[in-house]
């Protein structure tokens, strides 16, 4: 675990960016430590680009009561004197120049001797295992290895924050999880702060140390991967990090950190409280995942119904139960087995929901 | 309509048949070989009759250099072969640099489409009309005496919307966010535009100022509206044609050289603006 004590290598507080009438960051504060691999994830339109480019100061902000990074205030300092670069989403990287030059770029200028920077630039290649590919021109590349060049051009200025604008998006599956495991390794070496902009909530929890979820300008919910994947705040939240059923109820009941919902039609099930001031009586969500529910006997909890279908998909089975509360969407790992079974109630561990105050969508 | 098969196959159209014929094919490549040579064949012949001893019989041969050896002997061309060149080379170097900062501005405008149009329609403005309208405007607006600077002034205007066609080229495919990698880097503003900036523009501004040179060095209609006494090249070679004087088979001489030396010229611009262009973007 990081130590969260030490000075931040970026703090960013109370930042406001408006276009004109469109309110783009609305307050938003967040810090990383040193070391840390800090993931803003979010939908496209809920900020984490503009966040990313306040940052870096490509953006200037309309407000902002403190940004620093690694210890220096840098509100009002300009782009090329911040210590932090960026791996743009579009790589970016010069057309005219070869490939070792493109790294050494940054090195040139900030004066380094041209045969120390080009040293320093095929070491930073080697560490992205592109140093026999130095005097290739850049078109010759293919994307995952232009996305390498990025990586290396970035950090080899040793910034104190390197800025990641999903740069992953433009691979195909394969090679964007060697590149997510390379990530993470490099990240790991180098020491170094990476702030990461993705929409992709598997991305998030594999490489992230901390997660930030970004909604319409706000931090919706942040914490460690685990957190946002079985403590979703909010319907959004949950909907986001992946939970495919979300019901409407209302509190009935309380037993610790245990809830007792009513989802109407005489269902009654249970669940895991994530915030401890919510009333009895108070309209609430639970929210559970389709591998986390299972046919189950009698009296359980859980929620009757019928099955209303059953899609195969090989190595596991979907399937869809219409219940008093709305349809289910349950799915099997079980294979084969499931095939001939029906099932007329489908319960869930009260541990593996959780219930949350109903807020609006 | 139960059975496709049995459909009956359409008639064909005697008419449709013609227009298809291969005939057409082996028109369209002969003829294009004829206009051809109607095109290059007048340049060769004068290339020819520059080296031959009695040019005005408009047969080539018997050979010499005799021509050539009176041109360099008079000095009659040099002033306006000057002339040229001096304006060329101001009309080159001005238009670059003008089509390299509107160029530069016009991706960042809002909607350019009209100042664009605006720019390009001069090219079909009749050269007369626009040398007659440059003739009042350069002597009674500006008061300028006409001469060498009124035929600089003419050929600015004529020149300027090639350049810029051509530096739109560049400046157009230019990738914006090159600028804010550089800045991210660290770069200066200058430092961007020193080495991030001109040298991926620089084959579209080299190409406009060249075409600039070549646009100003041929350029006769409005030099002759503005010249006043002064002498351009393709003028002083006009007039000299026009003279039936025995100056005339030098003519042939001068313009056969000006010819091979603007043709590199004019492949330069060319390749370093689609060539050399594409390998750097």
């Amino acid at each position: 675990m990081k130590d969260m004590n030490a000075e931040p290598m970026l703090e960013v507080r109370d930042v406001v960016h408006k276009y004109g009438p469109v309110t783009a960051l609305s307050h938003v504060s967040l810090s990383a430590a040193k070391g840390e691999f800090l993931t803003i994830l979010g939908s496209s339109g809920s900020g984490k680009t503009t966040m990313l480019r306040v940052i870096s100061g490509l953006e200037t902000p309309t407000s902002v009561s403190c940004l620093r990074i690694g210890g220096e205030s840098v509100v009002g300092v300009p782009a090329a004197r911040r210590r932090c670069t960026t791996v743009f989403q579009n790589y970016a990287l010069f057309p005219h120049m070869t490939v070792v030059e493109n790294v050494a770029y940054g090195l040139k200028i900030r004066k380094v001797p041209t045969g120390d920077a080009l040293k320093e630039a095929q070491r930073a290649l080697a560490m992205v295992q592109l140093e026999a590919k130095a005097d290739r021109n850049i078109r010759q590349l293919s994307g995952g290895e232009r996305q390498r060049v990025a990586l290396a051009r970035a950090v080899v200025t040793k910034p104190a924050v390197l800025l990641l604008d999903e740069p992953l998006g433009a691979l195909d599956e394969r090679l964007r999880q060697d590149m997510q495991l390379e990530l993470m390794d490099l990240q790991r070496k180098l020491d170094m702060t990476f702030v990461y902009i993705t929409h992709s909530q598997e991305e998030a929890l594999t490489m992230s140390d901390r997660v930030v979820l970004m909604r319409h300008g706000r931090i919706e919910q942040s914490g460690e991967p685990l957190d946002l994947f079985d403590h979703p705040v909010s319907r959004f939240a949950a909907d986001f990090m992946g939970y495919e059923n979300i019901l409407d109820g209302r509190l009935v009941r309380r037993d610790g950190a245990v809830g007792e919902i009513d989802l109407g039609g005489g269902a009654v099930v249970r669940g895991k409280l994530i915030s401890t001031d919510l009333a009895v009586g108070s309209p609430v969500s639970i929210a559970l995942r389709a591998e986390r529910l299972s046919p189950v006997g009698p009296g359980g909890n859980g929620i009757d119904g019928t099955m209303k279908s059953k899609v195969y998909r090989g190595k596991y089975t979907d399937i869809v139960m219409e219940t008093v509360a709305g349809a289910l969407r349950m799915r099997s790992w079980h294979g084969a087995p499931m095939e001939n079974e029906t099932a007329s109630r489908v319960g869930w561990k009260e541990t593996d929901a959780v219930i949350f105050a109903k807020g609006s969508v | 309509m139960s059975d496709l098969s049995v459909l009956p196959a359409p008639e064909t159209d005697a008419k449709l048949e013609i227009s298809f014929s291969p005939l057409w094919k082996t028109a369209g490549k002969w003829l294009g070989l004829g206009m051809l040579g109607l095109i290059y064949f007048p340049l060769l012949w004068l290339v020819l009759l520059s080296i031959s001893r009695d040019p005005l019989s408009g047969i080539p041969g018997p050979f010499s250099l005799e021509h050539y050896r009176a041109l360099f002997a008079s000095d009659a061309w040099h002033m306006p072969m000057v002339a040229s060149i001096l304006i060329g080379l101001i009309i080159g170097l001005i238009s670059a640099v003008t089509a390299t900062v509107i160029g530069r501005a016009v991706p960042k405008m809002h909607r350019p489409g009209k100042m664009l149009v605006m720019f390009v329609l001069p090219l079909f403005v009749p050269g007369m009309s626009m040398g007659a309208a440059l003739f009042i405007f350069a002597r009674s607006v500006l008061g300028f005496d006409l001469g060498f600077w009124s035929i600089a002034v003419g050929h600015y205007v004529w020149a300027l919307p090639y350049a810029l066609l051509i530096v739109l080229v560049v400046t157009l495919r230019f990738d914006q966010s090159l600028i804010e990698a550089g800045r991210d880097l660290g770069a200066s503003d200058w430092q961007i535009f020193r080495d991030i900036e001109f040298p991926i523009l620089m084959p579209g501004i080299v190409s406009a100022g060249l075409f600039g040179f070549l646009m100003s060095f041929n350029e006769v209609m409005r030099t002759i509206f503005l010249r006043g006494t002064a002498e351009t090249m393709p003028v002083w070679n006009w007039v000299q044609a026009a003279a039936q004087q025995s100056q005339v088979p030098i003519i042939f001489s001068l313009s056969s050289i000006i010819l091979v030396l603007t043709l590199p010229l004019l492949a330069g611009t060319f390749w370093l603006l689609f060539a050399k262009l594409n390998k750097t973007s």
